[in-house]
């Protein structure tokens, strides 16, 4: 099993190879960490967020829950004042039952993902 | 039975992983965690990475990538997927593999020479290209082999270490570092003249 042994003995050669960190090497290591590293909290003030964390104030807002009501009623306002307005109907014309008056010209910016 | 490196660490299941700790320092923002990490870390991804692939340059890539995986993964680091170390040898494993698999399409004369200022000693020069040699004929099994192999017979990690480091179970480690080692020889039995060693 020469062959073997002859490899057994190539192990052992790899496993004694010295290797050293050179300082450049260092360097390098640290400058990437230094670019990924997250930014750390600030203390005694608004937190600074770190990745995928968001900032100390976001509580009291009430979170994701309130911040989509309020993107809700932000987009609502939005297409409200792009919205071209059409004049106002007498109020005779809500004479016949279950007549439905368009004030706005609202298009529903929701029915572009409807089923 | 192959001896550990001397720059081994401590693989013992004590539950404690410094490294983690300092990661997760590092990820608050402690610029000391890192340099703390890289002092502890950065000689033995280098040492495994330059016995896989026997050439220093090569080797000083793929241990500053594997460190620009770990500064990334920190933020997101969970203890209970492992220990550092564990995660860093296969890290190292993989990216040597996909050096060595690059290396198998590219012609022979455009193989890099490692650059050396200083003429070596014959007896230096001869183990160079041994190492060297070991790590074509690494190159040349299929890469899960070749790291079960590497893990094993170059950086002493016994079989549950390495099947904790590539995910697959113990039989499989046997099994693959079996047969890696059988290829090996027989690739590397035909240059045995040419690597020095005696008929």
């Amino acid at each position: 099993m020469r062959s073997d042994d002859d490899l057994e003995a190539l192990f052992a050669e790899a496993r004694r190879a010295p290797s050293s960190v050179s300082p450049e090497l260092m360097a390098r290591v640290l400058a990437d960490a230094a670019a990924a590293m997250p930014r750390p909290r600030l203390a005694g003030g608004p937190a600074a967020a770190g990745i995928g964390e968001p900032p100390g104030w976001w509580p009291l807002l009430g979170g994701w829950p309130a911040m989509a009501g309020l993107a809700a009623a932000a987009l609502a306002g939005f297409w409200i004042g792009v919205a071209q307005p059409v004049p106002v109907v007498l109020l005779d014309s809500f004479a016949e039952a279950g007549q439905a008056v368009e004030l706005f010209g609202l298009e529903d910016p929701l029915a572009r993902w409807e089923p | 039975m192959s001896g550990a490196p001397a720059d081994q660490p401590d693989l013992s299941l004590s539950g404690a992983d410094p490294a983690a700790d300092l990661l997760a320092l590092y990820a608050s923002g402690d610029p000391g965690a890192a340099r703390a990490l890289a002092e502890s870390l950065l000689p033995r991804v280098l040492a495994q990475a330059n016995r896989m692939l026997g050439d220093a340059a090569e080797a000083e890539d793929v241990a500053q990538e594997a460190m620009l995986r770990l500064w990334r993964a920190a933020p997101g680091w969970r203890r209970e997927g492992g220990r550092v170390s564990t995660w860093l040898y296969r890290v190292v494993a993989n990216l040597c593999t996909d050096r060595l698999r690059r290396r198998r399409s590219l012609p022979l004369d455009d193989a890099a020479e490692p650059p050396d200022p200083a003429p070596a000693p014959l007896s230096r020069m001869e183990e160079a290209d041994r190492l060297r040699a070991l790590s074509d004929a690494l190159a040349r099994l299929p890469e899960r082999q070749a790291q079960a192999v590497a893990l094993r017979h170059l950086e002493g990690l016994s079989n549950p270490e390495i099947a904790e480091a590539m995910d697959i179970g113990v039989e499989a480690v046997e099994s693959l570092t079996a047969r890696g080692r059988r290829a090996l020889a027989a690739i590397l039995g035909s240059r045995r003249s040419e690597l020095g060693y005696e008929e």
